[in-house]
Order: structure tokens, then sequence, then C-alpha cells
């Protein structure tokens, strides 16, 4: 059998001489018309109905599976955070699964009482740390602990949450926070469409933030575990903060220690008030419904949501990076590199060649930085590849991080990587290499197409992002349109010195 | 928006029952269990189709033309266990030069330019009782991919200087392993609970490593790599029969081996009071506490009442009686689990983990003791329903794709199970009782014999923790040496 190997260059190099791998990605590329087992494409399938109150429904009957994926995209994330809050929009994603006046309480106009007394003895306990003597601070803060437990009494725990999990939820509950978007994700069996209708709804008609301080204490334990007590975690913080600068998009988005300490829930009802409206919100239905029959429901469970203010705060303007940054941070363990580019959002016309970059340079196997990195040059143990790391609507960064191998300076790792930069650039890709990458990424796309939460957040984020959900189906046909050219010019114009931000996570010996 | 009227008649034809959802679409109740729902469509599984090959080995097939893709699974028995203690680390060096050196005809670059350029992925990994060769291909390669994997059980290359970079990597990476606090408290807990020369705390060394020769290497592919010990799986775009044919060409070459030798057993060494290991880092902010008592088989009827206690108590999602307490009550914990986890080859244990600040170490400790003595009574019948409820609403996603169901009918062959196991299993979630459950939880858990690690500064966590078990601090040079 080997002996006939197709594995054999000069067979390979046939197969490719008679375009049959071409013909195999044109039958991927056929199904990127993604199809369904009833045979209609899928961006045919996909329905958009808009609310007077402006949320947008994605609608897609798929899969055969009595099942359903739903996500709903919220347009504010960690970079709109207030300048001393950052955190805030974490926080408040967390309190979006404390329930409302109708659920998660035992009786709502008690509760609703008690927690104006919470607010109250909070702002006292301020005023008191900030002018009081050290009996007002400790009277303030019995005050304070009283008062939630009289508020507390009311709270039926975690019961927004729970109902869901009971429908059948608990595997895939969840909800992330990034620079530009809080999402909130479950699936669920499809007899439960009415209970996502129910709860999604009431989430965001009229939260109640209870619970608020003690949500908030928890907060510090995930800052802890996330970046105090793990470098990488540290090593990122310090990256984006470094990228961006004074602008918001560089936030922690879990906060830091301080912010977390000054939240408090009339800010954080505020915040929700103006950005979690229903003119910020987009959900995809994916999966075992009737999309006619839905319609009406969605009109009526949804419609009553408010709509929020018509026009946001404007952002703060994002200058451009003028010159090469570099942070370090001391660690216990051994060295680590992340280098990071500021390239452009994800509307913007080079983002599919920065992808086919990134991938020629990492990803895969035979890609170059793996290829002369790890395998020949064996200078690193671990190298991880973004091409497009936090924001997609505003500058993003284009990531590698490497470990070096012991013994391997991580000067000659950055000099390496930065030397494979510039051969891709000066030289290009070769047609074969270029074609493979393409294909690769065509194929992780369609790969992604088989399950319904994929595909629920693929359409949200392309219909946020670039402005037409589309984006996410024809995902392949961009990747495969991209010219050798196209990868050259990318790399010239993103990958350079003054666009980079440089972090190191220097051992602790090593260190002046 | 725009219907077109041949999808219109799609809909209709697919006649989903929303006759409910219509009803009830004027107005909304207040509160959700006042909804009237639809019962759940039955789910159809995937048909999958169990073939009996030559020399003992099995084929698992479900076909799915969804995409012209296959994903498979060559999957051997055997995987670290069967390494010599003095070896630890072979079976994964083993695995990393085999994929990185090819084979004779077709050494590992090579290979990768192939793979790529077909968007085809090919990885093995091993585990404690298996190596896994898995792959995803475009369904017209699928002929070359399984040559591929042919070459490298029959004439892998095993090159020294692949050798070489494989091993560097993974001392790297023995190096970089106790950065990720959580990773080492796990390991440290497995020593604390089974000793540290069981099979199962054992782990990679400096040495072990350095010492391992290509000869090693070969050996030990040929005495796990037997045909007998092979189980085949494959979901997508295969005919199973033509899929069969191509295995027996690789089965052709592969050797039988005979049944494995037996492993001993580790046994979970419960202490006669509740014992706190401590291993000290003074420079944490936060502290890593685990917990394990003894546990059960899969295949054993204390499973399911176990597998619904551990619900109840701290598995999945934020509304068991853990993350209530500890994270929405007092705000000391942002995730934590606790739960049985059993094993088939062997007893699995009850495994709890959190984190939280060096100052709260020890009111978290009490509270996971006193939830645990609050589960060891029944659990009273309102939750009892409702998680037996949860349970049963989400069975449908272990079998919503064709991949879950072949993963889990994977496990059944690997493990020599019955094969209705998981329907067993629903049918015992169905029926099992809170009597039944109490009387299980009383078999394993005793809440004075507990074994808890904590990774974080000893001198500030050891008073906290003195008068809730014994405290033994972990020599801190010998473990950081060897991890």
């Amino acid at each position: 059998m080997t002996s006939t190997s197709q594995l054999q260059q000069p067979c390979l190099a046939t197969i490719v001489s008679m375009g049959l791998c071409a013909l195999l990605v044109s039958s991927i590329e056929a199904s990127a018309q993604v199809q369904d087992s009833e045979g209609m494409p899928l961006d045919a399938r996909v329905i958009e109905h808009t609310l007077d109150n402006g949320w947008r429904f994605l609608l897609l009957p798929h899969g055969a599976a009595p099942t359903i994926s739903f996500e709903t995209y919220v347009s504010t994330g960690s970079a709109d955070d207030p300048e001393v809050l950052s955190g805030l929009s974490h926080h408040v994603k967390n309190l979006l699964f404390k329930g409302s006046a109708r659920i998660g309480t035992r009786n709502w106009e008690a509760e609703e009482g008690a927690l104006l007394a919470v607010d109250e003895a909070y702002s006292l306990l301020q005023e008191a740390l900030e002018a009081g003597t050290d009996q007002e601070i400790s009277s303030a803060r019995l005050s304070l602990s009283g008062a939630r437990q009289r508020a507390n009494q009311w709270v039926i725990s975690e019961e927004f949450s729970r109902v869901l999990e009971d429908a059948g939820g608990g595997p895939t509950l969840n909800a992330y926070t990034d620079e530009d978007s809080t999402r909130f994700v479950v699936s669920l069996p499809s007899n439960q469409l009415l209970t996502w209708c129910w709860m999604e709804s009431e989430r965001f008609r009229a939260p109640v933030f209870r619970e608020f301080y003690v949500e908030r204490d928890a907060l510090l334990e995930d800052r802890r575990a996330r970046v105090e007590t793990d470098s990488l975690g540290l090593l990122a913080e310090r990256l984006r903060a470094a990228a961006f600068a004074d602008h918001p998009l560089g936030n922690s988005t879990v906060g830091t220690q301080e912010s977390i300490l000054r939240l408090d829930r009339p800010s954080a009802e505020e915040f929700f008030r103006t950005r979690f409206g229903a003119r910020n919100l987009t959900s995809a239905i994916v999966g075992s419904f009737d999309p006619v029959r839905l319609i009406p429901v969605l009109d009526t469970y949804f419609g009553s949501v408010p709509a929020g203010p018509k026009t946001l705060p404007e952002r703060a303007p994002l200058l451009d990076q003028q010159s090469e940054q570099r942070v370090q941070v001391s660690t216990d363990g051994p060295p680590v590199i992340s280098i990071a580019w500021r390239i452009p959002p994800r509307a913007h016309p080079d983002s599919a060649a920065i992808e086919i970059a990134v991938r020629l340079l990492g990803y895969a196997r035979s890609s170059r930085l793996e290829k002369r990195l790890i395998r020949e040059k064996a200078l690193v143990s671990e190298l991880v590849l973004s091409p497009a790391w936090g924001s997609n609507r505003r500058d993003s960064l284009a990531m590698i991080r490497a470990v070096p191998n012991l013994g391997v300076d991580i000067t000659v790792v950055e000099a390496a990587i930065y030397e494979e930069i510039h051969r891709l650039e000066r030289d290009g890709p070769d047609e074969k290499e270029l074609a493979g990458v393409k294909r690769v990424a065509t194929a992780d796309h369609i790969r992604s197409l088989r399950d319904n939460a994929s595909i629920a957040a693929g359409l949200t984020a392309a219909l946020v992002e670039t402005g037409d959900w589309r984006n996410f189906l024809s995902t392949g046909r961009q990747l495969a349109a991209v010219s050798e050219k196209d990868v050259r010019r990318a790399l010239r114009t993103w990958f350079i010195p003054e666009r980079r931000t440089v972090a190191i996570l220097v051992p602790v010996e090593e260190e002046e | 928006m725009s219907i077109k009227p041949a999808f219109l008649l799609t809909l209709v034809l697919t006649g989903m029952s929303f006759a409910p959802l219509e009803a009830q679409a004027s107005q909304i109740p207040d509160h959700p269990n006042q909804l009237r729902l639809p019962p759940l469509r039955p789910i159809v599984p995937p048909r999958l189709t169990r073939l009996e090959l030559e020399k003992g080995a099995r084929l698992l097939v479900i076909e799915s033309d969804e995409l012209p893709l296959v994903d498979g699974s060559l999957i051997f028995r055997g995987g670290k266990r069967e390494e010599a203690p003095k070896q630890a680390g072979l079976a994964e060096l083993m695995a990393d030069v085999l994929r990185e050196g090819g084979s004779q005809h077709t050494p590992g670059p090579r290979l990768d330019r192939w793979l790529d350029s077909h968007a085809a992925t090919l990885d093995i990994r091993v585990e404690q009782e298996l190596l896994r060769i898995d792959f995803s291909c475009v369904a017209s390669d699928i002929e070359t991919v399984l040559e591929a994997i042919g070459e490298l059980l029959m004439i892998p290359a095993y090159p020294q200087d692949e050798l070489e970079k494989s091993r560097r990597r993974l001392l790297t990476g023995l190096v970089r392993r106790n950065e990720d606090v959580g990773q080492l408290a796990g390991r440290l807990l497995d020593r604390v609970c089974y000793g540290e020369d069981s099979r199962v705390a054992r782990r990679p060394t400096l040495e072990s490593v350095s010492a391992l020769t290509r000869e090693d290497l070969i050996n030990f592919h040929h005495s796990i790599l037997g045909a007998d010990r092979l189980v085949v799986g494959a979901t997508g775009a295969v005919d199973p029969a033509l899929f069969a044919a191509r295995i027996s060409l690789i089965l052709n070459r592969l050797p039988v081996l005979g049944p494995a030798r037996p492993h001993e057993i580790e046994v979970f060494r419960r202490p006669s009071r509740t014992r706190i290991y401590l291993h000290d880092r003074p420079n944490l902010s936060q502290t890593e506490i685990r917990l394990a008592a003894p546990g059960t088989r899969r295949v054993h009827r204390d499973y399911v009442p176990l597998y619904l206690w551990s619900y109840v108590v701290g598995a999945g999602g934020t509304s068991n009686r853990m993350m209530i307490r500890l994270r929405t009550e007092l705000g000391l914990i942002y995730r934590g689990e606790m739960y049985f986890a059993p094993l088939w080859d062997r007893a699995g244990r009850m495994l709890g983990s959190c984190s939280t600040g060096n100052s709260t170490v020890g009111e978290v400790v009490r509270s996971l003791i006193e939830i645990l003595e609050g589960a060891s009574k029944p659990i009273p019948p309102e939750e009892f329903e409702a998680v037996r409820e949860r349970l049963q609403n989400s069975l449908v996603f272990e079998i919503d794709s064709p991949k879950e169901v072949l993963e889990r009918a994977l496990e059944m062959e690997l493990h020599g199970n019955p094969s209705d196991f998981w329907e067993q299993r629903d049918a015992a979630l169905h029926t099992v009782t809170r009597d039944e459950v109490a009387a299980a939880v009383g078999r394993y858990l005793d809440t004075d014999r507990l074994v808890f690690l904590v990774v974080g500064p000893a001198d500030e966590l050891q008073v906290q923790l003195e008068a809730l078990g014994e405290v033994i601090r972990l020599p801190a040079a010998p473990v950081e040496a060897s991890d």
C-alpha cells in the first residue's frame, strides 16, 4: 500500500496539477452555500425581524434535533465602562441573572423598599469612609449589613438561572463580556421556546439588581483568579492597556480592584438604562422551530422592552498608535512573550487578508512560525496566534504569544518572529501555500456551521459588527478571495513596528 | 421581511406542533411556571452501524451527509497506564514524536503539508487508558488519510532529532506546569488521595523524560498498538462497508497483542479524620481549594443516585447549593463545583474545587463541610423533583449530534460496558427516589473524614484551618523538584 502512497511528493503534485484539490474545495464551498437537510441554502432561510423598539431578531430553522440555540448580543462592552468604573459592564452582565420584580423574589413590594434602604445605607457608608470617624464608619458598616440582610430575606436566590437550568439549559447557560459586546447564550429543548421568550424579555424589560454588593465581592474573586494569580492573564491585561494607552479599549474587562470596589447599584442601573435598551440588542434563534408562528410571540413578549435612548454617549476618539510600546511583567515562572499589532475593525476591507496572513504564520502545523520556530529551530514550545483579539467593531489586536524552550533567550524568539513576518511580507506566500491556508480557513468555517450555537453567535456578530448577517455565511468566500498581494499589503500596512506592543513575562531573577 | 412561497410550503410540510405557542402569543403569564409548554418531540438518534472486524477490532459508524466531511478516530486501549514507573512521560513523548516524525515513507513535515493543503487534520493524543488518533477530512480524502495513519502505525519513523525537539518541548512544559495553580492543586490532590507512588498520581519528571530513548519509544509503540485493542469510530459522509474495508488493510498488518496485563486498582485512602493538606505558595493573593471523598464506578447501582445528588449540591450552573451559599449569599467564590465523578474501570471520587481570597479560606472550607453535612440528609421533595426534571430536560443535548452519539457508543465499546448503559441510566433517573439517594450518599460520604488540599500562603492559612481538621503541610521542596 505504501508503495503507491498518494502522500509521496510526485503523487501529491499530480493531484494538485489535476486540479483535484480545487475540486474538493469547491465541493466544500458549494456546501458553504450551506444547505440544510431540506436542501435550501442557509442564507435563504434566515428571517430578519425587527421590533418597533429596535430589537433585532434573526431566525433560522436548522437541524434535525429538537433543540434551539439562543444568543442575545448587546452592543455594549467594557470599552463603554465609565472612566472610573472599569468592570461595570461585566458586573451588569452577571446582575442580569438576578431576576426581576416577578422572578427571584418572595414579595417584591417589601423587597423594593428594602433594596432602597440598602442603597441609602451604602451611600452613608461611603460618606463615613470619606469624612467620618472610625466609630461612624463601623456603625455605617453595621447598618449596611443589617439592610442587606433585610433585603435578602425576600430573595429567592438564583431563581432566574434555575428556571433556565431546569428547562434543560444547564449545560450551555452562559454569558460573556468583551470590549464591545455582552452576550447571553443558552440552548434549550425545542418545546421550551416560550420559556426563553419569557426569560429573555423579562431580563431586559425591568431587571432587578438584587444581591448587588455580594455579587461585587464575587467579582473580586474573579479578578484574583483570572489576573492576579494567572501570569498569562496579567500579561494580557497589561498588553491591552499599553496597546490602547488611555483609551477605554484598553480597559480591563473584569475591572481593577479599586474600580470594582467603587461600583454601586444606582450607577449600574443608570448604565443599564442607557446601554442595554432594545435598540442595542440583537438576538439569533437557531434550531427546530417555526419562525412564522414565532414572530407574533416575539412581538408580544419583547415589544414592551424599553428601547433605550436614541443616541448613546459619544465614544472617545481612538488615536493612532505612534510608536512601539513595550511592557514587562515579572513572574515566578519561565518567560513568555506576547506581541500584538493594532489592526482595523472587522468591517475593514483588509480583515480577511489579515486573517489569512495570521493563518499563514500560525494556526496549522505547516504554517510558517510553527514550522520554523517549533519544528526546525526548536526555539519555542508553544505558540498561540489570534487574528483579532478583542473588539471587532473598533481597532482590535492581532496577537502572537510564544513560550521559549528552556535555555532559549526571549530576544532570539522575538527576532525570529519578526524575521518570518518580514519574509512573508517581502516574498509573499507561494501559490500552493496560500491555497492550502484558504482551504483550511474555509473548512474551519464550514465545520462551525454544524452547530446551532455557533451559527447563532456568527449571525449576531456579523450583523452588529459588519451590518449584514450574510457576512457570516459568506466568510468562506471572503477568505477564498484573498490574493497573495492582499496578504503582503496587509502585512505591510498593519504589522509594522509603530503599531506593535510587546509584553514580556520576565522571571524575577532576571529583572534588573 | 419577505418569505418565499417555497419556504412556507416547507414549513407546512415539516408540521411542527406550535398550537400552544400561538395560543399564548397574546398574553404573557406572570411567571414562567404558568407557561403551557408542548411535550418535546421525541428525538430520533442517528443510526449507528457496529461491525466486528478481524483480529478482534471493532468499528462504529454513523452516516450523515450534512457536509462532505468525515471525522474519525482510531482508539487503542492502553495509554499512560502501560508505562513502567520509571518511564513516566513515555506515552506522551511517544505520541508526540510519532505525530511529528511521521512514517518512514512520509516524514512529518510532508504529512503536515499534505494535510494542511487538504484542510485535513490528524492528531494523536494519549490518556491514562487509551491512545487515540483523531482525523477530520473531506470525504474524498479518506483513503489517503487512512493510508497515512496506516504508515504511522506500521512503519513509524521516530527520528532522533524529532525526539530531541519533542523532549525539549515536554521539559519546558514541565518547568511551566506549576504556573497554573489549579492544575498544580489537581496533581497534589491525586498524590494525597492515592499516594505518591500510585499510577494515578505519577507524572513525568525532568529525570524520567531525560532518560527516555528512541528505542523506548519504538518498543512502547509495538507493545500497545495491537489490532485486538483497536476500536474505530467515524461520522459524516462515510459508507460503513467501504470504510471497514479500508480499516481492514491496516488491521492486516497490525499484531494481535492479547489482553493487556491487569493493573493494580488504586485505592482512595480515606483518612481517619478530616485532613487538610497545605501546599505553600506565599505570593498568591487567592488560595486554591480542592476537596475529595471516595466515589463509585459508573456501572454501579449507586451511579444514578450520586449523579442526581451532585446536581443538587454542586454540579453545573449557579443554582446548586454550593454556588448559592458561597457565591450568591457570601460572595466568597466566583466559580466552583462539587460532584461525584465516577470512572469506568475503578471507583471515582467526589471532587470539589473553588478558589477564594486568602483571608476567607477557613470560612469557605467550613461552609463546604456544612453544605456536605446538609446534603447527607434527604433532599426536600420539591428540590429533588426539580433537579430530576432538569437532568431529564437536558438529556437531549447528549444525543443531538452524530458525533456525540458516536462518542458515547465508543465509550461503551472501549470499556466493555453494556450497550444499553445510557438507556438504563435514563430509566433509572426516571425512577430513582429520595431515599435511594440519601442511602447511596451515606455509603460514600463521611463528613468527618474528608480530604482537602489547599494551595496558598501557608502561614496565613494554617491558623484558619486548624479548627477544621488535621492540617498537614506538604513538603515544598521535594514536590516542586519533581513537579
